[in-house]
C-alpha cells in the first residue's frame, strides 16, 4: 500500500527544518532514514501532512570520537557508525550496531532516527541509557541538551518537543578496560525486531557491581539491580503482543541478564 | 492542501529517468512503471522480504521503503543493470549453477545483497559462512529454498576472494 498523500521538502540547513517545524507544530513528521517512519506510513498508522527530509543536511551527518565521548550526527546512518573507525573504545555499540534490522536497513536507518523513533526494545536505546551522555534538541529558539536518562519517557514517546529536532548524539566514552555485553533476543535471529535489548557494562578491577540496562516491549530502556533473577518482574513491566506475552518477556530478560551476569563472572571475575 | 508534484531525475543503470512525482510515490514504482524496469519485485510493500532491494549509490537498500523523492540525484542499480552483452553476471551464473531458484519471486533481490557483498570482498572484506548467511537473512525466500541460495553466496564470495570453493 502506498502512504497517504503529504507535502515534502528537503531543507539543508538546521535552521531551515527548524523554521518549517515551528510553521506547523504537529503537523510535519521528520524523515532520515525511513527505515521506522516508512513502514508505519505505508501502512497509514501514521498519516502526517508534511515530511521534512534531514538525510541531505551535511551537518548532521558528522562522527567524532572526542575525550568525553561518540558525537553523532542525528542523520549518521547506523551502517556508517558501524564501519566507522571512530568506533574504537566503544565495544558496546560495536556488538550491537551489526544487530539493527539488515545491512540493507541500516544502509538506510539513521542513529537519530532510531533514537527518536524510541522503540523500547531497540538496540540503540538500550546501549545509550547503559552508557550514558546527551542529546541535543534544536529549534527555532535554539539548542539544549537532553541526558541519556530523561530522554525516553514512554515507549516511543522522547522529551522531544514538537518543534524540535534532534541534531546530534553524545555517547559517554567508557572507561578504560570496561567489560561489554550487548545481547539482543528476537524470534528468528538476525534481521527479526528483537523482543528485548540488554546490555551490561562493567569495569573488571572497580567494586561497583556490573550496570544492566533492559528494554523490551512496553518497557523503555532501564537500569536494573545486579541481583535480579526471577525478582526481575519487580523492575521490568513490559507489554504481551502476538510475538511475546508479557511473561515470557519477563522470564525471557531474567535468563538473559543471568546468562550475561554468569559469562562477567566465568571470563572476568 | 495540495502536495504537488517534484521533479527528480535518477539514474537507473546509467541512463537518466526524470520523472514528476508525487512525494508518496516510492522508488520501487518509479522503477517498475516509469523507466519499465520490472526485475525488481515488490513482495510485502513494508521492508519485511527484501525482494525489491536495489541498490543506491552502490549499498543495498528497500525500493518499496524508499520515496522516489529521496533518490533525486542518485545512481540505482537494479538486477537489469548486472549482465551486460555477455550475458549473465557472475552471482546470477552462480544462482543458477546452484539451483538457487523455487519461484524466484526474491531472487533480484538476493542477487542485489550478494552483489554487494562482492563490492565489500573486493575491498578487503573476507566475510565468514556465518557471516555470509547474516547477510542473506535481508531477503526472505517463501519458498524457503535458502540452502542453494547460501551455497552459491558462498561460491561467489570464495571465488571473488581467489579461493577454492569449500
Amino acid at each position: 500500500m502506498h502512504p497517504v498523500d503529504f507535502s515534502y521538502s528537503a531543507p539543508t540547513s538546521v535552521a531551515e527544518v527548524c523554521a518549517e517545524l515551528s510553521d506547523e507544530p504537529g503537523r510535519a513528521c521528520l524523515l532520515a532514514g525511513g527505515m521506522s517512519l516508512m513502514p508505519q506510513l505505508v501502512r497509514r498508522v501514521m498519516r502526517p501532512q508534511r515530511l521534512i527530509d534531514i538525510a541531505r543536511i551535511d551537518s548532521l551527518r558528522q562522527v567524532a570520537s572526542t575525550g568525553d565521548g561518540l558525537r553523532v550526527g542525528a542523520a549518521v546512518t547506523q551502517r556508517t557508525l558501524e564501519r566507522s573507525a571512530e568506533l574504537t573504545g566503544y565495544d558496546l555499540l560495536r556488538q550491537a550496531l551489526p544487530r539493527i534490522g539488515t545491512v540493507p536497513t541500516r544502509n538506510r536507518g539513521t542513529i537519530g532516527g532510531s533514537l527518536a523513533h524510541a522503540d523500547p526494545a531497540a538496540q540503540l536505546g538500550v546501549c545509550l541509557v547503559a552508557l550514558g551522555g546527551e542529546l541535543v534538541a534544536t529549534s527555532n529558539s535554539g539548542s539544549r541538551r537532553i541526558p541519556a536518562t530523561d530522554f525516553f519517557r514512554h515507549p516511543y514517546r522522547t522529551a522531544l518537543r514538537t518543534d524540535e529536532l534532534l541534531t546530534e548524539v553524545l555517547f559517554a566514552r567508557p572507561a578504560r578496560g570496561t567489560v561489554s555485553y550487548f545481547e539482543s533476543v528476537s524470534l528468528r535471529g538476525i534481521g527479526d525486531p528483537p523482543l528485548l535489548s540488554v546490555a551490561l557494562l562493567a569495569h573488571p578491577r572497580a567494586d561497583a557491581p556490573p550496570r544492566l540496562v533492559v528494554g523490551g516491549a512496553g518497557q523503555s530502556p532501564t537500569r536494573v539491580p545486579v541481583d535480579v533473577t526471577d525478582a526481575v518482574a519487580e523492575f521490568l513491566h513490559f507489554d504481551g503482543n502476538t510475538r511475546a506475552g508479557a511473561a515470557h518477556r519477563r522470564r525471557l530478560a531474567a535468563h538473559t541478564v543471568a546468562r550475561l551476569l554468569r559469562r562477567f563472572r566465568e571470563e572476568v571475575r | 492542501m495540495t502536495t504537488g508534484t517534484h521533479s527528480i531525475q535518477v539514474h537507473v543503470n546509467g541512463r537518466p529517468i526524470r520523472a514528476a512525482v508525487a512525494p508518496r510515490y516510492p522508488l520501487s514504482d518509479l522503477l517498475r512503471e516509469r523507466a519499465g524496469l520490472t526485475g525488481t519485485y515488490v513482495g510485502c510493500g513494508e521492508g519485511v522480504c527484501g525482494s525489491c532491494t536495489v541498490l543506491v549509490d552502490g549499498v543495498s537498500a528497500r525500493s518499496c521503503l524508499l520515496l522516489a523523492v529521496q533518490a533525486d540525484g542518485a545512481e540505482v542499480t537494479t538486477v537489469e543493470g548486472l549482465s551486460g552483452p555477455d550475458g549473465l553476471s557472475a552471482v546470477q551464473s552462480a544462482l543458477l549453477e546452484h539451483g538457487a531458484f523455487q519461484c524466484g519471486f526474491c531472487t533480484s533481490g538476493v542477487v542485489m545483497v550478494i552483489e554487494e557483498l562482492l563490492t565489500e570482498v573486493d575491498a578487503g572484506a573476507r566475510p565468514t559462512p556465518t557471516e555470509v548467511r547474516d547477510r542473506l537473512s535481508a531477503i526472505l525466500c517463501r519458498c524457503t529454498g535458502y540452502g542453494p541460495i547460501v551455497a552459491a553466496a558462498n561460491a561467489c564470495v570464495a571465488a571473488r576472494a581467489g579461493q577454492e570453493t569449500p
